[in-house]
């Protein structure tokens, strides 16, 4: 790839980042012991469901402060090499 | 007569879908006069200005279609709340976003890429594989394309209580977005999505109020299915081979719908980075304000109407919603209005995602297919133009396959992200690691494609008893992308250790 910019700078995507997700969807899945329910909501539903809001969160907190574009204004910006 | 055409829709129903006519050609035409110029960006991709309200808009309406609703409701009834799934996988599509998006769209402004297909030639420099992927793109677009027509036909037909015949409707509707479309390219497109999005959002907010204030609630369903034997595992948590199969759909729908062209023309149009990254977060919640509500929409009826079941999978997904509507307009005159509101999100929904594949299919003809093999030579108006020619030719066997074609919806979603998901390495990978080429590339989607078509059809190539659309609760195309990865990276692997090797 011929881009000037650096891949690693650009993606959210650090190893600690991956981690987390590979948690949080773990987390949302139905593998978990639990039993019983919750105002008549089974819980291994209301965990599925609160983990995917968990998720949401997540994703969205990562968008908006890990993803640095060069075209935003940031001191960090000057090292990058244009193309 | 199925349940969606024995909705007593009238004359305030068609007002309603009459008035979203007249608003889309509208905004088609104010679309046309804020153009700025004869270009293929200007045209495809909004003149790369879309900020955040149009874009949050756009992805939104564009991700959650007619399938949405009459799928995952339909989906819900028969798995009841294991199709919780859906949640999950379109919360992975964002999630898959952001693993390519970043690096795509710098690289977009920096080099004014406008279809996939561009991207490729530039990391690539590899035309074989730019229409390769090309291919298998407009391969499931046209198939997307196709449902979102049937979908639209069924739904105008329940719209119209009959009154008007399903092919005027779907013919009729083909041309509306033609024209919108034709007149403003993106601009119509996006636009257009703002109303229909917001259309869908209200619709979606309505259908939950009504379920729970209509139906007796859900924990009451949950009840009711826990106390049935033959309903008792829609209330269950899946089994191993379930949970596999959760996985597996997590995977296969978040990095495949990432890659639809229309989704990549989209992180090209932002008018911004901060636009991009901001929609992206907004899209983050819709899963818990869509799908989640279909999903409850479907468990409940499950509750209620489990002779449903009987009908057999195929009938389930067009019969769920229409029938809780049927239900709640038959209660009250608010009930009445609430429904059309619903089936005009629904339409909404169907045309906004109809459109923006019609609007990438029309942008890879021109460009990749017109523009890169039969005359390369050609100015960006010219490939406009016979972008904007296509997309009329092909609507017409499009709209003639989806008034005769019978498979259901979710048919349709599986058998396109089956082969789709196997240009994920050459985005995915292709952003981040040098060391992938075109030539591994293109090996590794062949070797893809022939595990995935060698298990779906293993039965009727005679070399199993039966066809394997999944094996072990995994999709088969994602058997056939893990073949693809081991490709990619056994040859990365070979050519480090090769003399001269850079490794």
């Amino acid at each position: 790839m011929n881009s000037g910019h650096s891949r690693s700078d650009l993606s959210p995507f650090k190893p600690w980042v991956w981690g987390a997700f590979a948690l949080l969807f773990l987390g949302a899945l139905p593998v978990w012991p639990i039993h019983g329910s919750l105002f008549g909501l089974p819980l291994w539903a209301l965990m599925a469901v609160a983990m995917s809001a968990v998720l949401s969160l997540f994703t969205a907190w990562v968008a908006l402060n890990l993803w640095k574009d060069p075209e935003e204004p940031s001191p960090q910006n000057d090292n990058h090499d244009a193309d | 007569m199925t349940p969606i055409k024995s909705l007593p829709f009238g004359p305030g129903a068609l007002a309603i879908m009459g008035g979203f006519i007249v608003v889309m050609l509208g905004v088609g035409l104010l679309a046309w006069k804020k153009r700025r110029e004869n270009s293929l960006a200007d045209f495809y991709l909004g003149g790369r200005e879309m900020g955040l309200v149009v874009l949050a808009f756009t992805l939104y309406a564009t991700q959650y279609s007619g399938n949405t609703l009459f799928g995952f409701s339909g989906g819900a009834y028969r798995e009841g709340l294991r199709f919780l799934v859906s949640v999950h996988f379109m919360t992975a599509i964002v999630v898959a976003y952001l693993v390519f998006a970043p690096a795509l769209y710098r690289q977009s402004r920096d080099r004014g890429f406008v279809t996939p297909g561009d991207f490729i030639e530039h990391r690539y420099a590899n035309r074989g594989l730019r229409l390769l992927v090309t291919g298998l793109m407009l391969f499931a677009l046209c198939n997307f394309t196709l449902a979102q027509m049937k979908t639209m036909g069924t739904a105008f037909a329940g719209l119209s209580n009959g009154g008007i015949p399903i092919e005027t409707g779907v013919i009729g509707l083909a041309l509306v977005m033609l024209v919108y479309e034709s007149l403003g390219g993106m601009r119509s497109v996006a636009w257009t999505d703002v109303f229909q999005g917001g259309v869908l959002f209200v619709g979606f907010a309505l259908l939950m109020i009504l379920v729970l204030t209509q139906e007796a609630g859900l924990a009451s369903a949950i009840e009711t299915l826990a106390s049935q034997p033959e309903t008792q595992h829609k209330v269950n948590p899946p089994d191993a081979e379930g949970v596999r199969t959760w996985i597996s759909f997590i995977l296969i729908v978040g990095l495949g719908a990432a890659i639809y062209p229309q989704a990549i023309q989209r992180i090209y149009a932002a008018r911004s980075s901060q636009v991009l990254k901001k929609s992206l977060a907004v899209m983050a919640f819709m899963p818990l304000f869509t799908a989640l509500i279909a999903v409850i929409v479907g468990v409940i009826m499950a509750a209620k109407h489990p002779e449903l079941g009987a009908a057999g999978a195929s009938g389930l997904t067009e019969r769920v919603l229409p029938l809780l509507c049927l239900e709640v307009m038959r209660s009250s005159e608010l009930g009445y209005w609430a429904v059309a509101m619903i089936f005009s999100a629904i339409l909404a929904a169907i045309m906004s995602t109809a459109d923006s594949a019609l609007l990438s299919i029309s942008s890879m003809i021109a460009k990749d297919v017109y523009g890169t093999c039969i005359r390369p030579d050609a100015t960006e108006r010219q490939m406009t133009r016979v972008g904007k020619y296509s997309a009329w030719a092909l609507m017409i066997p499009m709209v003639w396959i989806a008034l005769e074609f019978k498979g259901t919806l979710i048919q349709l979603l599986e058998l396109k992200f089956e082969l789709l998901i196997q240009c994920v390495p050459v985005f995915y990978l292709g952003v981040h690691w040098k060391r992938l080429t075109g030539r591994t590339a293109i090996w590794g989607i062949a070797i893809g494609l022939a595990t995935t078509l060698a298990l779906s059809w293993s039965g009727t190539l005679g070399l199993a008893v039966e066809n394997h659309s999944r094996v072990w609760g995994i999709h088969s195309g994602l058997i056939g992308l893990a073949a693809n990865l081991l490709v990619c990276s056994l040859d990365a692997l070979r050519a480090r250790q090769a003399p001269g090797g850079n490794g």
